[in-house]
């Protein structure tokens, strides 16, 4: 394994982390900071799910890319990375509203027990993190394609694991979540009514709208 | 002793109180009007800490390269002359800059998320008397046609006379057709028979600014076809702007023998033939003679009936703007100017001292230079009123006036200025193509970047002007030396004064705000500097 | 020596409104009817104060309705000189002309800290509406007068000050939800900076500002601009006509404007706040009722905070009808050191004159004054030359 490309993916993990801002926090502060119930494990526990869900979806794009092959550059564009992104929307804001009425039912008043299964807190987290795993950036389209493209596939392999670690540090404050909802109890009406609100966002602004009309 | 400590924490707090009572007073009562006062102060110096910059996205993306082009050549190869309608005012098929940004991808709040923007400004309008062509090389791949789209077109149904061919090294692949208020984009690509195929792509967004001057072309990038502009390192292309007739071919209006009211003409009838291009102006890289308008424009062959061959400018896409710490570069080139210009004072003074009386103009210069800008106006005045349109005396007039405003009261200061502006812009004018272009530009930019941005908003005019400066020092020396801007070896003085203008122009781009545009600035100044070390 | 503290202050003020108003609009008619109007309205509201606590509240009220009105109608007439319609044109957005409001600032705020771009196509400086200029105004703000800046200046509230005091009757009592209310209000500003944020453009001003339709808004030439349309005049009509005509309240401010919720956020760093003496209150909860953001609930004297809510905007509504005078206007560092009690005339006098409720009225009007010089100036010239004309 060549060190210096380890590093390079390591540095270029790190260079996404205004775009992983950009993508993860709208889903996950409001998600976090308004789950009924609140310890440190359990936001690890979601955080973790969140994270493993969007690595998921990262090896399922690594492997439609090898299976392109060279093809994927013909074939990806910026209108065909919009167009995912607004799908990426849809089922992100989708989880989120399914968690808000499932989830936070003292709120919604909502009692459907099928409901609460599909909008229980973890499977909101996973869904969640496949959604936002979708959303291309150009240093991920970077990553990817070199770690398909870039050598062998056990090089390819963990030049992405390296890129991907590169990624986390951007989330280790939402670890201390716990710390700030166990103190400030309005904090979690908040936010469960800002989760409801983003996934009404997701859904219609920018999944629906610019599906129809763009 | 707790009755002490007790008498103490009152007193402690009452002064407390009070100091901080007296503190609110002082804001509530003077400091919110002072700093509305000063806002102008705040807000600027707000911008340039932080750094205040809009999305690119919003804004038509970062600039790839920015090519000025010379003002007064919009006679083709010389011999051209305007139809005699006035629609046809002086200056509105004259190009003066040319503009390629990046492409933009995902782009918020624009009508089309993916889009490349070209700006094209020229001296004057209306925009409908130009049809503009642009052809474009995107990937120097050789593959794409070397005519016209008048001639490639299949069934001449889409038309483009300009009567001209292209490099064979740089075949286009992209044609934009921009005229009647309109914008097309069209391919030419070779089938699978390897023949080559015309094929209409979109339409572009359109709009004008500056009273008509300036078009701002934005080309949707949804087409696949088109998305080869993301991945380009370098692309060429060739700008030809030419009459617009919506009755001719190609919507570009004929050149006669001589010109009419609806007719562009040759300036003499034996100058007349049927090659010469239906181009007024074409963007030529001013820093290659080889390749300038003219020897374009008039490189046809009436012997061999060969059309005259156009050389595109190249424009590198992936230019990335200066990130390195240029502050001390920029401190360097002041310092050094500054000096230079103390001692060219020196001289004049000494100079001065022993000439005697001059001319009321020299007059004026002298006392000019020497920093006397009250005796500078009076005698300026008097020029000004025997010589109304000499351009450099109303130059200096102006500088004078705002000096004038620098040292008056506010309210004074503010008509002053916008005063100074009337006389300056009217020199600017008066002086486009002349020899005094340079000194007047010079002395209107000096004074966009010296009055304040927030009041009067001139930093973004002032760096232009900087930068016109360079590109007219420029060609003075090309035209001394025959000699182009690759081949010129700059001397020290010469280096000097380039980098000064540059950086001069980069400081009035960050105050108003244009980072990218400041970047290209510095880096041409470093360029330049860093010659032959 | 109230009386004299007051002409004082009003003479200071004068000052003020002559500079910024008379000066400013070079002397033209109309800049001498709004100044003197403004003269008359802070030395009316001043005297009237030192008579009755809470008096003056009525001129704050009838300043922020002419601000609203006048701003309307100059900055629709600029539109309309520059481009020939409302519509934000592809010139304007291309050239990055849009005006940069304070509503913008907490949405371009977190992108600017992580990607260093501005989210928003306004002019950077050199405009009174650029980026930087509201930059500054808005720091201003935030150490002076806080939150004062949605009942004494800004140029939107005056529509729904306006209509909340159009019926005499309040229709439907908020009181109950206040609560709620103000959660909503928090919760809609995190959605807005995070969907900013997520989306890299100002999320409010693209689908949710209501004052689009007495300002500008994009072409409704497309469906999505339509639905954005649909949306903007339903939530004016609603929030800014019809529920204040109904509550007596100011709704869109209380739940809608990001602005209002992150200036709550940013009020513990101006220089005033409100103080409820809970000694002095007797309970009755006309406060409550009164306060058109719904910044006091029934807790909030029950528990006897002695101040109210987070959302409150300094407009004196409550210490203009509370009774026992228990409410009043302090300073934001007497909450740790208390007001001494004057033991002679030298300090008696000295407390006139740093009175906080003086000070502060000051304060906010002063912003006032010159932010609404060149709007109203301009509004008053356009309707004198439009009567001239017709005159004519």
């Amino acid at each position: 394994m060549n060190l210096k490309l380890l590093l390079e993916a390591l540095a270029l993990g790190f260079s996404t982390g205004t775009y992983c801002t950009m993508y993860c926090a709208p889903v996950l502060i409001p998600f976090l900071c308004g789950t009924e119930k609140s310890s440190y494990r359990r936001n690890a526990l979601l955080t973790g799910t969140f994270l493993g869900s969007r690595l998921i979806m990262y090896f399922i794009l690594g492997a439609v890319f090898s299976a392109l092959g060279l093809l994927v550059t013909e074939f990806f564009d910026p209108v065909l990375a919009r167009r995912l992104s607004v799908y990426a929307y849809i089922l992100c804001g989708a989880a989120l509203l399914l968690n808000s009425f499932g989830a936070h039912s003292a709120h919604t008043g909502c009692n459907c027990v099928p409901l609460k299964r599909i909008g229980n807190d973890w499977v909101t987290a996973a869904l969640a993190g496949l959604a936002v795993g979708l959303h291309l950036c150009p240093p991920l389209w970077t990553a990817l394609v070199r770690s398909v493209f870039g050598g062998n596939g056990a090089s390819g392999f963990f030049y992405f694991i390296f890129f991907y670690i590169g990624t986390l540090p951007f989330f280790l404050p939402l670890f201390g979540i716990p710390f700030i909802t166990k103190r400030i109890a309005v904090v979690k009406q908040i936010a469960q009514i800002t989760q409801m609100l983003t996934g009404i966002y997701f859904v219609v602004f920018v999944g629906l709208i610019p599906l129809f009309f763009y | 002793m707790n009755t002490h400590i007790t008498l103490h924490r009152t007193s402690t707090n009452k002064f407390i109180y009070y100091l901080g009572a007296t503190l609110t007073l002082l804001i509530s009562v003077f400091g919110i009007s002072l700093f509305f006062y000063s806002s102008s102060f705040f807000s600027t110096l707000l911008a340039q800490s932080l750094h205040l910059h809009v999305a690119p996205s919003f804004i038509g993306g970062e600039i790839a390269q920015d090519f000025f082009d010379d003002a007064g050549d919009d006679s083709g190869s010389g011999i051209l002359a305007y139809p005699s309608n006035a629609a046809f005012k002086e200056g509105s098929l004259d190009l003066v800059r040319y503009t390629v940004h990046k492409p933009v991808s995902d782009a918020k709040w624009q009508a089309h998320p993916e889009y490349w923007q070209i700006d094209l400004e020229y001296k004057s309008g209306p925009a409908s008397v130009r049809t503009i062509m642009i052809y474009i090389d995107a990937d120097g791949d050789r593959c794409g046609s070397t005519e016209t789209l008048y001639d490639c077109s299949m069934n001449n149904e889409i038309t483009g006379a300009e009567n001209c061919q292209f490099d064979q090294a740089h075949p286009w692949d992209y044609a934009i057709q921009i005229c009647d208020g309109e914008g097309k984009v069209y391919a030419a690509e070779k089938d699978k028979a390897g023949a080559l195929t015309l094929q209409f792509i979109c339409n572009t967004e359109l709009s004008f600014a500056k009273n008509d001057k300036q078009v701002i072309i934005r080309i949707p990038l949804e087409n696949k076809q088109l998305q080869k502009i993301y991945t380009a390192k370098t692309t060429y292309h060739y700008v030809l702007t030419g009459g617009f007739s919506k009755w001719d071919r190609g919507n570009f209006l004929p050149v006669e023998k001589r010109r009419t009211l609806s007719r562009g003409g040759t300036k003499k009838v034996d100058q007349y033939n049927p090659l010469i291009p239906l181009i007024y102006d074409v963007l030529d890289d001013s820093s290659d003679k080889r390749f300038s308008q003219n020897a374009q424009l008039s490189s046809w062959n009436k012997d061999d009936f060969t059309k005259a061959t156009l050389h595109p400018v190249t424009v590198s896409m992936n230019e990335q703007p200066q990130t390195g710490n240029t502050d001390d570069f920029i401190a360097e080139v002041k310092k050094q100017y500054t000096a230079s210009q103390s001692n060219h004072d020196v001289q004049n003074a000494s100079q001065s001292s022993s000439s005697g009386n001059g001319s009321p103009f020299q007059r004026a210069l002298t006392a000019f230079n020497n920093g006397d800008s009250a005796a500078a106006e009076q005698l300026l005045q008097e020029v000004i009123e025997t010589e109304p349109e000499n351009a450099e005396a109303l130059a200096y007039y102006g500088s004078c006036i705002a000096m004038h405003g620098g040292k008056s009261s506010v309210i004074e200061a503010v008509k002053l200025v916008n005063d100074s502006f009337v006389y300056l812009d009217k020199a600017a004018a008066l002086a486009q193509g002349t020899p005094q272009e340079l000194t007047v530009l010079m002395n209107r930019a000096s004074v966009c970047a010296a009055v304040p941005d927030a009041v009067f908003g001139k930093a973004a005019a002032g760096a232009e002007d900087f930068s016109k400066c360079a590109s007219l020092y420029k060609k003075e020396i090309s035209q001394e030396t025959d000699t182009n801007d690759a081949e010129h070896s700059y001397t020290k003085d010469e280096k000097l004064f380039l980098a000064y203008l540059y950086v001069s122009a980069y400081d009035c781009y960050k105050t108003a705000g244009k980072e990218t545009e400041a970047s290209l600035a510095v880096k041409e100044a470093e360029r330049i500097w860093k010659q032959n070390k | 020596m109230a009386t004299l503290v007051s002409i004082l202050l009003s003479v200071l003020m004068a000052a003020v409104v002559f500079f910024y108003v008379i000066v400013m609009g070079n002397f033209s008619d109309a800049a001498w009817v709004y100044g003197l109007f403004l003269i008359y309205l802070f030395a009316r509201m001043t005297f009237a104060e030192q008579h009755n606590k809470g008096s003056g509240v009525k001129y704050r009220r009838i300043f922020q309705i002419v601000f609203a009105v006048f701003f309307c109608i100059s900055f629709i007439s600029r539109l309309f000189a520059e481009r020939g319609s409302m519509a934000i044109t592809s010139g304007a957005m291309t050239n990055s002309e849009i005006p940069f409001c304070h509503i913008a600032i907490p949405q371009v705020l977190l992108p600017f800290t992580i990607t260093r771009d501005i989210i928003f196509p306004a002019r950077v400086s050199g405009h009174y509406a650029s980026i930087a200029n509201m930059l500054c105004i808005w720091l201003a703000l935030t150490f002076t007068i806080g939150r004062g800046w949605c009942s004494w200046v800004c140029f939107y509230g005056g529509w729904e000050e306006g209509f909340s005091h159009i019926g005499k009757k309040r229709r439907l009592n908020l009181l109950a939800k206040n609560k709620e209310i103000r959660e909503f209000q928090f919760g809609f500003f995190a959605f807005i900076v995070l969907a900013s944020l997520g989306a890299m453009s100002a999320v409010y001003c693209e689908w949710f500002c209501p004052f689009k339709l007495v300002t500008e808004f994009s072409p409704m030439n497309t469906i999505p601009g339509l639905i954005a349309g649909v949306i903007f005049i339903g939530l004016f009509l609603s929030l800014v006509v019809v529920l204040p005509i109904l509550t007596k309240r100011r709704t869109q401010c209380s739940t809608l404007c990001p602005f209002g919720a992150f200036a709550s956020l940013t009020d513990k760093a101006s220089l005033f706040s409100v103080t409820i003496d809970t000694q002095k209150c007797k309970g009755c909860m006309k406060c409550a009722s009164a306060c058109p953001f719904g910044a006091i609930d029934a807790d909030t004297i029950q528990l006897k905070k002695g101040r109210p809510e987070l959302t409150c905007a300094k407009c004196g509504e409550c210490i203009h009808v509370c009774s026992e005078k228990a409410i009043s206007y302090s300073f934001r560092f007497a909450v740790r050191c208390k007001k001494p009690e004057a033991k002679n005339n030298f300090e008696k006098t000295l407390q006139l004159f740093l009175e906080p409720a003086q000070l502060f009225r000051f304060a906010a009007f002063s912003f006032g004054v010159i932010m609404s010089d060149s709007f109203v100036v301009d509004s008053l010239n356009i309707i004198f030359s439009q009567i001239t004309h017709f005159s004519k």
